[in-house]
């Protein structure tokens, strides 16, 4: 009996101890991220909730975008879409101010950088953020390469008078891997937004591991480490009858008299008499593991994972062994 | 029943709270309700008009700037490069190859400038007005300090400056950084000291807006702001300061504007929902009349119409119709701009209208002159290249003055002013024939086929839909006759004179009263080509009234399956063929062979009645779906068709007696769908017949539990009901709300007299 006993608490401790490490293995070298693309920041319970059962280490949060503004008229490109605050920011996490920057804004960026380097420091002096890192997010190509790295170099030196010996990272898109990195420290591989959403021969826009793959035998060689951003999102996109693409729609919502015609495809009448189509695009856990580990795969080390994004009514569709798993 | 009453006393007590709370469906732009427009467009009241005169001063100030430092070199420097250093927004230095000519001459008066101009507080002001701006937690504090400007050293070099033009540009920087600093004193005195002095130019008028804005008092900012031409300072206004205005400038252009906006102002205190007190509108009144009758009797206008008409207008604000057309005529004979000239127009027909004591026939004649005028004036503008916008559904865009103002004025002419003429002489056919032109004018904006334009948007259809038939019945006999007066002739010649829509709305009327032989004989002469024009078509095609969607809510797909009789509906449903087929079925529930045949057929009546009436079918007997409150309030007294249609259930139930079992529980599935709240959502799946006893027990429980809060909740009800199944009062409601609904909130005036700091972004150098 007494044996019996030993011998239970012996294991007992020893599963003890190997949780207990299997716990510091999981985040011992890896950092949870997520991003936070919404206008006002405002979380409910879930989400709050969220981040403390994943353990987020860092929130990626939108500031601003940069883009064409008609309504100015000294400015051709101006900040829109500014963040705005409504409850407070959690303490134990790194909140990283990303700015995103469309293409054709970057290639003015000489008339507003140093503008946009301030508007940083404001709104991070005005929501009592101490940045460690700053991100960009940009589809640059080819034609806009010089734009976006003469940028980094720019407006790294105008943050440096805010902020001293800020580091500063970068979106890195699939098709962006086979072109030098830029100058920036950090690189954050966006595994999403594979396909093109427009086609409605796309099956799913959003991540599709066919598209993923002809760009991993760039990621050994690439000289920038690397953070893996997976998407947790899914939106319906509309097409006319003529299977056109009509709109984008983040809020998913199925109308009435919908019939299902494909794998993901709807199509419903309108009140015109027109039939229309919607594609409910969602990523799947698995597909989401395996590109994963695809990737992890391909760059030869864990990477730190950042989830796309943080909203609770997107992350449901998911359980809670699936996002661990995501983050693991 | 009960249940369905219960739930139907709860929407309308909510619709009612919200109706009220709201001040009715609508929202509209403030301008909509405006009488007094002297044809500038309705952008200078708001940020465009800033943004035009700014796009042209900053014009005018970048070309002289570049122009004057471009000759200060000598014409050594070109254009293109002084234009390079000055707006860089960098202090001097050898990379501008301006800024090296100056270093090279050693310029210090001029280097000094620049390093002002484009020095750290030059680019904190800059940054402040700039659309990057946020600001950190300090500038949160509502006066920000700017301890740091030199004004020393521009004072002193101010006073010492060898060449006047730099000197007054010095004048400028000191007035700028003052402003900033909310230093108003000193704003004032570089002005007194230096500004005067400027020659007319940009310069000035940039130096001038700044004194402007810091003078403190309000006449002498009106005058200054009038000289710089800029108008929106102005628009937080009051008759002292239109005195003050024309004192100094008697025939200043912003006399008509500014005068404009004070009587449109007196509309919203009056009729706002921010209104202000009696005593103090009567005090406005006052005040404006004795000023307009002071400088009427000084003289010294070209403009008195302006005067005059505005007086007229203060009065039909007043409420005093007869004193307005007077003044209005008094007006009409007085000098005045071409745009006085045609307000005066619009607001006499305008006040004639508004006349309820003459008899018809006088009445129409006095009125009959300027509605021939404005309505060809609105044919010719809706001819024009922005002619699509000239409609009540574009009331929004303002695109001119005049033409969409004309729309205004002959949509308060006539949903207002005329109606309410002719109702009060109960004479609603005539009403019909003003709003049968006024919807063939000013609402063509609605796309047939669009899913948010509603039939339902057409003024004429929601006055006819909730008339009496006879009134349309006697439209549609002026309209084919002809008239026989002046008036009778030139509603008939402008109206829309489609009688497949009023064909189409006589029959459903009659269709709605089960009238089948009336409804059968008008709409036999509705064509196919008018019925695909109509909104409601997709949903006459799409649904068939006999099929049982009652019973699963929605599955339009398992209803069509359904092996009926009646199924070959589908092959032509329409509203006539609806009224054949009740025909039908009626004639067959009393003659069919046996009480078997004869209660399915008062079963299929009994469905198409629902459908038609509370069901998916709604386009039968209605011309918009539930979602507009004010078509609800129209159909609640069809509530008591529901009790008819619940009483037809218990005869066939009885009829059909224990012969045929599923045609009974299918009836008391159909009873028990009447009674439940919608809301609920209960769903019975086709072919399961095996789940209605469950069903009715829910129904017990139901019923059980609402009981009580019925019977309190009914009285209620049946009093709301009477009042609101009044069509004519809701008529009179929708109308009146029309023309007197005010907008909530005036819109805040961003610049304000006494800050043009916020609107100003000068290329201040």
């Amino acid at each position: 009996m007494v044996r019996k006993i030993i011998t239970t608490l012996t294991l007992a401790a020893a599963a003890l101890v190997m949780a207990s490490c299997g716990g510091k293995v999981e985040y011992a070298d890896t950092v949870n991220g997520i991003y936070y693309w919404r206008g006002v920041y405002d979380l409910d319970n879930k989400e709050q909730e969220f981040l403390k059962q994943n353990n987020i280490r860092k929130m990626y949060m939108r500031f601003f975008d940069v883009e064409e503004c008609n309504y100015y008229v000294t400015e051709k490109y101006a900040p829109m879409y500014t963040l705005e605050l409504r409850s407070k920011l959690p303490d134990s996490v790194e909140i990283i101010p990303t700015v995103f920057i469309t293409t054709s804004a970057i290639k003015d960026y000489e008339n507003y950088y140093q503008h946009l380097a301030r508007r940083i420091y404001a709104m991070c002096d005005s929501y009592d953020i101490t940045p460690k890192e700053i991100q960009f997010d940009c589809d640059w190509t080819t034609s806009t390469r010089e734009s976006f790295f003469a940028f980094l170099k720019d407006v790294r030196t105008e943050l440096e008078q805010y902020f001293p010996g800020i580091r500063l990272s970068s979106t890195i898109r699939l098709h962006q891997l086979q072109q030098t990195p830029p100058p920036v420290d950090e690189g954050v591989l966006m595994c999403y937004n594979t396909g093109d959403f427009k086609d409605f021969n796309t099956k799913n826009s959003i991540l599709d591991i066919k598209d993923v793959k002809p760009y991993l035998k760039y990621l050994k060689s690439y000289d920038l480490p690397l953070s893996l951003a997976l998407p947790t999102y899914d939106w319906i996109v509309e097409f006319d009858s003529d299977k056109k693409f009509s709109y984008l729609n983040n809020w998913v919502y199925f109308p009435a008299d919908t019939v299902r015609v494909g794998e993901n495809l709807w199509r419903y009448n309108n009140y015109d008499g027109n039939s229309s189509y919607m594609r409910h695009e969602r990523v799947s856990a698995k597909t989401i593991l395996e590109t994963k580990d695809l990737v992890q795969k391909a760059y030869g080390k864990k990477m730190n994972i950042i989830l796309y994004h943080l909203n609770s009514s997107q992350l449901k569709k998911y359980t809670n062994d699936e996002i661990e798993d995501f983050y693991l | 029943m009960k249940s369905k009453i219960f739930t139907f006393s709860i929407i309308l007590l909510l619709l009612s709270g919200k109706t009220m709370a709201c001040g009715g469906s609508f929202y509209m732009d403030p301008s909509l309700h405006y009488i007094f427009h002297l044809g500038y467009p309705k952008s200078y009241a708001h940020n465009d008009y800033y943004t035009d005169w700014k796009v042209k001063n900053d014009k005018i100030f970048h070309d002289e700037n570049v122009a004057f430092w471009h000759k200060y070199t000598g014409k050594k420097v070109s254009k293109e490069e002084v234009e390079k250093a000055i707006y860089s927004g960098n202090k001097p230095s050898k990379k501008y190859e301006f800024f090296k000519y100056l270093i090279d001459k050693n310029d210090t008066v001029a280097l000094q400038y620049w390093n002002i101009v484009n020095g750290d507080l030059g680019s904190t002001i800059r940054w402040e007005r700039s659309v990057w701006y946020f600001p950190t937690k300090n500038e949160k504090t509502p006066d920000p300090s700017y301890n740091d400007i030199p004004y020393e050293i521009t004072f002193g070099t101010i006073d010492h400056c060898p060449n006047h033009n730099i000197r007054n540009r010095y004048a400028l920087q000191l007035m700028r950084m003052a402003f900033a600093k909310r230093d108003n004193k000193l704003v004032v005195e570089v002005w007194d000291k230096y500004g005067r002095k400027i020659p007319a130019s940009a310069l000035r008028t940039q130096c001038k807006s700044y004194y402007a804005g810091a003078v403190g008092n309000r006449e002498l900012s009106t005058v200054a702001f009038a000289e710089i031409g800029y108008f929106n300072p102005l628009l937080d206004y009051n008759t002292n300061n239109i005195k003050a205005l024309y004192k100094h400038i008697p025939n200043s252009k912003h006399l008509e504007l500014s005068v404009e906006n004070i009587v449109n102002q007196h509309f919203d205190n009056c009729f706002g929902y921010d209104t202000t007190s009696r005593k103090a509108r009567k005090q406005e009144s006052e005040a404006f009349h004795k000023t307009a009758e002071e400088i009427l009797a000084d003289g010294k206008s070209n403009n008195p119409a302006l005067w005059k008409s505005a007086q007229a207008a203060f009065a039909y604000i007043d409420g005093d119709n007869a004193l307005a057309l007077n003044l209005i005529r008094q007006a009409d004979s007085l000098k005045g701009t071409k745009n006085v000239k045609e307000n005066i127009r619009l607001m006499r027909l305008l006040f004639l209208a508004s006349d309820t004591t003459t008899n018809d026939s006088l009445y129409e004649n006095a009125l009959l002159p300027d509605l021939q005028w404005l309505v060809a004036q609105i044919r010719k503008d809706q001819n024009t290249e922005n002619g699509f916008y000239y409609d009540e559904s574009f009331w929004y865009e303002e695109i001119t003055g005049f033409p969409q103002h004309r729309v205004k004025i002959l949509r308060r002419t006539i949903l207002k002013e005329i109606i309410s003429h002719f109702e009060k002489k109960g004479r609603q056919e005539r009403c019909l024939a003003y709003l049968d032109i006024y919807s063939s004018l000013c609402n063509r904006g609605l796309d047939k086929r669009h899913k948010l334009s509603l039939d339902y948007g057409s003024r004429f259809l929601i006055y006819a839909d909730t008339t009496k038939v006879e009134n349309l019945k006697k439209h549609l006999a002026l309209l084919q006759s002809g008239g026989e007066s002046e008036m009778d002739k030139f509603l008939v010649k402008n109206s829309s004179k489609d009688y497949n829509f009023l064909n189409e709305l006589i029959g459903t009327k009659y269709l709605r009263t089960e009238n089948w032989d009336a409804a059968i004989a008008y709409l036999k002469n509705v064509s196919k080509k008018f019925r695909k024009t109509q909104n409601i078509h997709y949903y006459l095609t799409e649904r068939n009234p006999f099929g049982e969607a009652w019973i699963t809510n929605s599955r339009k797909a398992k209803y069509r399956k359904i092996e009926s009789p009646w199924e070959k509906y589908n092959d032509n449903p329409t509203k006539l063929q609806f009224c054949q087929t009740m025909k039908k079925l009626k004639i067959l529930s009393h003659n069919g062979k046996d009480a078997s045949a004869r209660a399915e057929a008062r079963y299929a009546y009994v469905v198409g009645l629902y459908q038609a009436f509370f069901g998916r079918c709604w386009s039968l007997t209605r011309y918009s779906d539930s979602f507009d409150p004010m078509y609800d309030e129209h159909f609640y007294p069809n509530d008591r068709k529901l009790l008819s249609i619940e009483k037809y259930i218990d005869k066939t139930i009885a009829m059909t007696g224990s012969g045929n079992k599923e045609l009974a529980d299918k009836l008391f599935v159909m009873k028990y769908a009447l009674e439940i709240d919608d809301l609920a959502e209960y769903y019975v799946p086709l072919n399961d017949w095996s789940k209605y006893d469950n069903y009715k027990r829910q129904s017990e429980k139901h019923d059980a539990v609402v009981n009580d809060m019925e019977t309190e909740l009914f009285a209620d009800w049946s009093k709301r009901c009477g009042v609101v199944a009044n069509a004519d009062y809701v008529r009179h409601t929708y109308c009146d709300q029309l023309a007197d609904h005010r907008p909530q909130i005036r819109g805040t005036q961003e610049h304000t007299i006494f800050m043009p700091i916020n609107g100003h972004m000068f290329f201040e150098i």
